[in-house]
């Protein structure tokens, strides 16, 4: 099993902005997770109903201010590693996301982050596996 | 397959390991899951419970290849019911 990095292109709304002009911390925090979206989409795996990711932990390096331009969000799954996805019986209950904000028409990092989720049964609200998630959210071939 | 004893000595080992505390510590006292998560430095919710008991099924099904279903756990779960879960799981043998 293999997951392709997604690339996301945002422009910056003047509601982003606070008094001093540049995107408000929380913003980021929005592009961050339009970008784990971004990730899902680029992954053939759809939102559903009967499993939901949560996420569990974010940490955020805020390096540059984000002035009003086109902002490119990278995302890319970090944990677990691609081997440890080579082995389909392998359970993992956490996933976790590099996430990196580009300014400067993609050349200069603003924010990194690394972010961590986990699944529950919508239902239930109990904790399920990476591999539950999966198989739930995975778009099928038409 | 592996003896009960035995298999019961791997997963006990496996728990301490993965959750990050010796045997004394989490079965003298037979910790409820939601002291485990207070007691281990590494663990900060049920979700860090429930990797370190996912390791700890991996590493089953790679030293006896036996497949453990991990069941939802609700935190004042004893340990030691775990411990008994996962030998009940081993016995009705769900090979790999």
């Amino acid at each position: 099993m293999r997951f392709e990095e997604s690339v996301l292109t945002l422009r910056v709304r003047p509601n982003d902005l606070d008094s001093l002009g540049h995107v408000n911390n929380a913003t980021a925090l929005e592009y961050l997770e339009a970008g784990r979206w971004a990730w899902m989409e680029r992954n053939a795996l759809r939102k559903v109903a009967q499993v939901v990711a949560l996420t569990l932990r974010i940490e955020v390096d805020y390096r540059k201010e984000i002035s009003p331009q086109e902002v490119v969000v990278h995302t890319r799954l970090e944990f677990p590693h691609e081997e440890e996805l080579r082995d389909p019986e392998e359970l993992h209950y956490r996933v976790r996301f590099h996430q990196q904000i580009l300014i400067d028409a993609g050349t200069r990092l603003a924010v990194e982050a690394r972010v961590q989720a986990a699944f529950v049964h919508a239902q239930s609200r109990s904790l399920c596996s990476l591999q539950e998630f999966l198989e739930a959210s995975r778009v099928s071939p038409p | 397959m592996a003896d009960v004893g035995e298999l019961k000595d791997f997963i006990c080992q496996k728990f301490c390991e993965n959750v990050g505390l010796n045997a004394e510590e989490l079965f003298g006292a037979d910790l409820t899951l939601a002291e485990v998560i207070a007691r281990s430095d590494r663990m900060t919710n049920s979700v860090d419970l429930m990797e370190a008991f996912a390791k700890s099924s991996n590493a089953l099904r790679k030293q006896y290849a036996i497949r453990v279903r991990l069941p939802a756990l609700s935190l004042d779960t004893p340990i030691s019911q775990v411990v008994d879960l996962f030998v009940r799981e081993c016995q009705q043998g769900r090979p790999v």
